[in-house]
């Protein structure tokens, strides 16, 4: 029979921290994902694609290099380059098309995963943590790396949250969001700006496949798995809700975190998909949702 | 052909539908100019047009002697054509500030930017002491302000104004007559669109007669005062 571990308060402090880093990974691929739907209106099916070159491509460059760092930074640069011109070159053309628009971003993702799949066959890699010692945090000793994960992914949060309420670009993508055609006639290049979001969306997946890379095995189809929790999230949290994303990121990762002390990792997803089910019936435009007022 | 804007043989389609036929007109730097028509005569298709918000069309637009027919609307408007829409447009989420921030280039310097938003707040008071509130808590008199400080504070050389007064109370109208009435006045020229012909008559230097997506007649406020022509073209 399986037994349920005892919960002591230091393992209360570890599990709750690795709930805050999973939740941090989970909230950087939603916030991109929310960002591309909310502005663009494109259900972005190769965003996992995204994670998942991320972390393949840090494991290029941590073979070649032995840097991680290196790998990073090198990875997350070159999937945004993709971005830009799977956008220009390809999505630009099919925003007034959903249905194109969900078929194109699904191929994209298909051929990205399974070149991935021809290149490295099926099986699992690992990268080594750049960062293998563990500090004393709370009264417990917690590895560095995770909290690295925690402090990439409040700097996101932050910087992200200004850009959006604070800055010139931040007003032009919430008007292109909201009245694209409306903010044409007041001067905003939109095109320009859709090519920003989706980029800055993609960077966002890019960098959530590089920072997971050292914390759990990688396989092809590893962005389905983290693709299908952050369209829960942004459903949950509120479209297009950057707040919401958030705060259901890291709900989400405290369950995970927890869970897994009770149930397989299987039954702790469908336990969450359940409860999101359950809360949307409850609440259908999520936690930070706006209601369909024209004022 | 005139120093500003001019249109040569404007065809407009929404879909499959021809909306305007062989429309040419010329506004010159200092112009006020009205097109007047029945509701669903072509008048905000003719606007839409010039800036290429409008599924397709073919003829010329030339404006300061470049031919922007194909241009994007940022790209028109970023010349000097400022635009206030007939359902106002103003984003309801957005305050005052921000909304009149919005229309400003990047490249307009902080102290330009501030001195134009305080020139709104002056001409418009309401607007001022709402600086901070939302958009989309204005009155409808007070966002039709809105959007014409939006346009203001571009600095336009052309300002093209949907239907004014549609939608508004009769009061409001007034106030909304007496702002136009200080615009046409200034240094810019106006293209009006509207269906409230003699409210506007007292503002223009001329007009035009729109009809079934044709202009059908042209002529200055004396001629295009003339009941028999208004009984014709604008009584339903």
């Amino acid at each position: 029979m399986y037994e349920i571990p005892l919960i002591t308060a230091d393992n209360f402090i570890t599990y709750a921290l690795n709930g805050v880093s999973r939740g941090m990974i989970i909230f950087l691929v939603a916030s991109g994902l929310s960002l591309i739907f909310g502005l663009i209106g494109l259900i972005n099916f190769a965003h996992g694609a995204m994670l998942a070159l991320g972390g393949y491509g840090t494991y290029i460059v941590i073979q070649a290099t032995g840097n991680f760092w290196l790998g990073l930074v090198v990875s997350v640069a070159l999937v945004t380059v993709l971005g830009f011109v799977l956008e220009r070159k390809l999505l630009y053309w099919i925003y007034d098309e959903p249905l194109l628009g969900f078929l194109g971003t699904f191929g994209i993702g298909l051929v990205i995963e399974e070149a991935l799949a021809v290149y490295f066959g099926s099986r699992s890699y690992t990268v080594p943590s750049p960062l293998p010692e563990s500090v004393q945090i709370l009264g417990v000793s917690y590895p560095s790396y995770r909290l690295f994960v925690i402090a990439v992914g409040a700097v996101v949060a932050l910087g992200v949250g200004l850009l959006l309420a604070k800055t010139r670009l931040g007003l032009e993508i919430h008007a292109t969001a909201n009245m694209q055609p409306t903010a044409e006639i007041l001067g905003v290049d939109t095109a320009r700006i859709y090519t920003i979001t989706f980029v800055l969306g993609t960077a966002l997946a890019a960098l959530a496949g590089a920072l997971t890379a050292p914390i759990t095995s990688m396989y092809p189809t590893i962005g389905l798995d983290y693709i299908t929790m952050a369209f829960l999230v942004i459903i949950v949290g509120g479209m297009g809700s950057f707040k919401g994303s958030f705060v259901v990121s890291m709900i989400v990762g405290q369950i995970i975190a927890f869970g897994w002390l009770l149930l397989a990792p299987t039954y702790v997803r469908i336990v969450i998909f359940a409860a999101a089910m359950v809360f949307i019936l409850y609440k259908p435009r999520g936690f930070f949702g706006k209601p369909e007022v024209h004022e | 052909m005139s120093d500003l804007l001019s249109v040569e043989d404007l065809n407009a389609f929404y879909g499959d539908s021809q909306v305007l036929f062989d429309v040419s007109l010329e506004i010159g730097s200092d112009d006020v100019v009205g097109v007047f028509g029945r509701n669903g005569m072509g008048k905000t298709t003719l606007l839409n047009s010039l800036v290429n918000r409008i599924d397709r069309k073919t003829g010329t637009v030339t404006y300061r002697g470049q031919d922007v027919s194909d241009w994007a609307p940022h790209e028109i408007i970023r010349e000097g054509i400022a635009y206030v829409p007939e359902e106002r447009e103003i984003y309801p989420a957005l305050s005052v500030r921000e909304n009149l921030e919005l229309a400003m280039a990047a490249s307009v310097s902080e102290d330009v930017r501030e001195e134009r938003i305080q020139n709104v707040f002056t001409q418009f008071e309401r607007l001022g002491e709402r600086e901070k509130q939302r958009g989309g808590t204005l009155s409808g008199g007070e966002q039709q302000m809105l959007a014409i400080g939006r346009a203001l504070v571009t600095d336009p050389d052309l300002l093209l104004l949907d239907e004014p007064t549609e939608g508004l109370a009769p009061a409001i109208i007034d106030d909304v007559v007496e702002i136009l009435e200080s615009l046409v006045t200034g240094d810019q020229a106006v293209l009006i669109v509207e269906q409230n012909i003699n409210r506007m008559l007292p503002l223009i230097d001329r007009g035009y007669m729109i009809q079934t997506g044709q202009i059908v007649e042209e002529g200055d406020s004396e001629y295009l005062g003339d009941e028999e022509l208004q009984e014709k073209y604008l009584t339903v």
